[in-house]
């Protein structure tokens, strides 16, 4: 193997139950980058949703970035903390104990931290307190409803012809079933809109006004935010424009971007999407950070 | 539980040693053998939890990643049958040195089942038996379920018909090149192509248990096949078995313990 990276186990935390893989470049932080810190989507272990997470930790790794990618307590490889601080705070904590781990490492104190779904929301809160994140790349995050994605998600539905041929063979009865059309007996169980709803059930949004002041509050102190939606937002954000119209009331100082791929489901299943996500990420850094 | 780094070759894999209670009986050793793909991600909660239980009657434990899955090195798309089976066999040898132990079981789930067969065809030291969970008998078969498995999961994730994402995508190819978010490489297509365990020619191990929710032809065919080939088949049937196999069941932290404890006290009695 030859490349110009390795790989190596660290475990760290007050009880050493932590459990993470740090990616070690060695052309360390050449673009001048702080390490990147990347958290479990929902409970998927440390690899993350189909292996991203260790796809972007290679990508940042081939661009010089160090990156460690870990297990809250409970997930994964650690076992439950012994505390009883609760699931927020623990994360919380866990988080503050992989930027210690990464200072030991990487002999920074600085870092990104990159999250999706339960992830995202980990992220921004630590963000918010923690003052040794710099920069956030928050993977749909809490989302609010505007009138325009709204408008847009109706219009969308109403215009696949295949919806509506769905419905006139309910009405009609019988019908091509699903297995029928792709002419397989598909015997995995699988219901992945049941899935991402489930993903969902603990993620009650703070009101707009809360999460507003928290992202402000973030790039007030000169803190980068990256938010992408995907269509697990329909109805709530199509376009960026709708996203600063719902957080008018504050300023971001353009050290917020948000994109939106509408093509692009939850977890990035596809790998079209996928390929879409490891560019922007290191690029996004890149970006920002050659510049400071 | 041991996180560590050991190579195959020029492969550098990821393992987790799970180090033996003390017991007054030591069962053999035992490595665990994954699955493919989004498999692998809903499996791991459960294979940490088997290899602590199985830890905790006796027996030294080994988790791995495959080369080009989980957190070993390899890129998705470098992952394929035969590396699998390459990897088995070095995670064997790795975990003898690391017990101590003379004798290992592998426990094979769905395609892990059917790379620990393949392994076991040629002559392994040391190798007590096979466990099979769920296994892959058949490589186009599996290739077929997993091509429309990924159209039926972009349809649900997007909330859109079936139709509308085969007018996108096309109808599954019998050689898909993705399934819900891993990339399925030519290399695993030729290899997966050849996949047929009621063919093998050699007796994999002395003995062969398996556990599976229901008993299809072709696992009675494979039944057969093993026997005919010398081995001790014991085939258990877990008609209960909670379904584990989806991101839901993975997000619910479905275990499918009576199917977990019929490992665990198979591995305890192991001749």
């Amino acid at each position: 193997m030859n490349a110009p990276w390795r790989e190596r186990v660290v475990t760290f935390g007050d009880a050493g139950h932590l459990a993470g893989i740090l990616s070690l470049s060695d052309e360390a932080r050449a673009n001048g980058a702080p390490p990147v810190l990347m958290l479990n989507a929902g409970v998927v272990h440390r690899v993350g949703a189909h292996r991203l997470n260790v796809k972007i930790a290679r990508r940042l790794a081939a661009e010089g970035i160090v990156s460690l990618r870990f297990d809250l307590s409970g997930l994964g490889d650690s076992p439950p903390a012994r505390t009883a601080v609760g699931y927020e705070q623990q994360s919380i904590d866990d988080i503050g104990a992989a930027m210690d781990c990464l200072k030991q490492e990487a002999g920074v104190d600085e870092a990104i931290i990159v999250g999706m779904c339960s992830g995202a929301d980990n992220a921004y809160r630590t963000a918010v307190v923690d003052e040794r994140i710099g920069g956030a790349v928050l993977l749909d995050p809490y989302a609010y409803e505007s009138v325009g994605a709204k408008i847009d998600y109706m219009a969308d539905r109403a215009a696949n012809p295949d919806r509506w041929m769905q419905k006139l063979k309910k009405v009609a009865g019988g019908g091509e079933t699903e297995e029928a059309a792709l002419d397989i007996d598909l015997t995995l169980d699988i219901d992945a809109e049941d899935d991402e709803r489930a993903l969902d059930v603990e993620r009650a949004p703070p009101p707009v006004a809360e999460f507003g002041g928290d992202l402000q509050k973030i790039t007030d102190r000169g803190g980068k935010i990256l938010i992408r939606y995907t269509s697990y937002v329909q109805g709530k954000v199509s376009k960026p424009a709708q996203f600063f119209k719902t957080f008018s009331d504050f300023d971001f100082s353009d050290r917020l971007s948000v994109d939106v791929s509408p093509h692009v489901d939850h977890t990035y299943t596809e790998l079209t999407a996928q390929e879409e996500l490891l560019a922007r990420i290191p690029s996004w850094i890149i970006e920002n950070w050659s510049k400071a | 539980m041991t996180s560590f780094h050991f190579n195959d070759g020029t492969q550098q894999l990821f393992g987790v040693y799970h180090a033996a209670e003390p017991a007054e009986k030591r069962p053999p050793a035992v490595l665990l053998c994954n699955p493919f793909g989004e498999e692998a991600l809903r499996a791991h909660r459960i294979f940490r939890i088997l290899a602590e239980r199985l830890a905790r009657a006796g027996a030294h434990v080994l988790r791995f990643d495959y080369y080009g899955a989980g957190d070993s090195l390899g890129a998705c798309g470098e992952l394929r049958l035969s590396g699998m089976a390459q990897n088995i066999r070095a995670a064997h040898l790795e975990l003898l040195e690391m017990s101590g132990a003379s004798r290992a079981v592998w426990v094979g789930l769905r395609l892990g089942a059917a790379a620990a067969v393949l392994a076991s065809e040629e002559r392994v030291r040391g190798l007590a038996g096979l466990y099979l969970w769920e296994p892959v008998i058949n490589g186009p078969a599996f290739l077929a379920e997993a091509g429309a498995l990924h159209i039926r999961h972009i349809a649900s994730v997007f909330d859109q018909p079936v139709e509308t994402v085969l007018r996108r995508l096309g109808p599954p190819p019998a050689a898909p090149s993705e399934s819900v978010g891993f990339e399925i490489s030519d290399d695993m297509h030729a290899d997966l192509n050849a996949l047929d365990l009621t063919c093998i020619d050699q007796r994999p191990a002395r003995s062969v248990k398996a556990i599976t929710e229901e008993r299809t032809e072709e696992m009675a065919g494979l039944a057969a096949h093993l026997e005919a080939l010398g081995a001790q088949v014991d085939w258990r049937l877990d008609e209960e078995q909670v379904s584990w196999n989806s991101d839901k069941a993975m997000n619910e932290f479905i275990m499918p313990n009576k199917s977990v404890n019929a490992i665990v006290a198979a591995i305890g009695d192991w001749r």
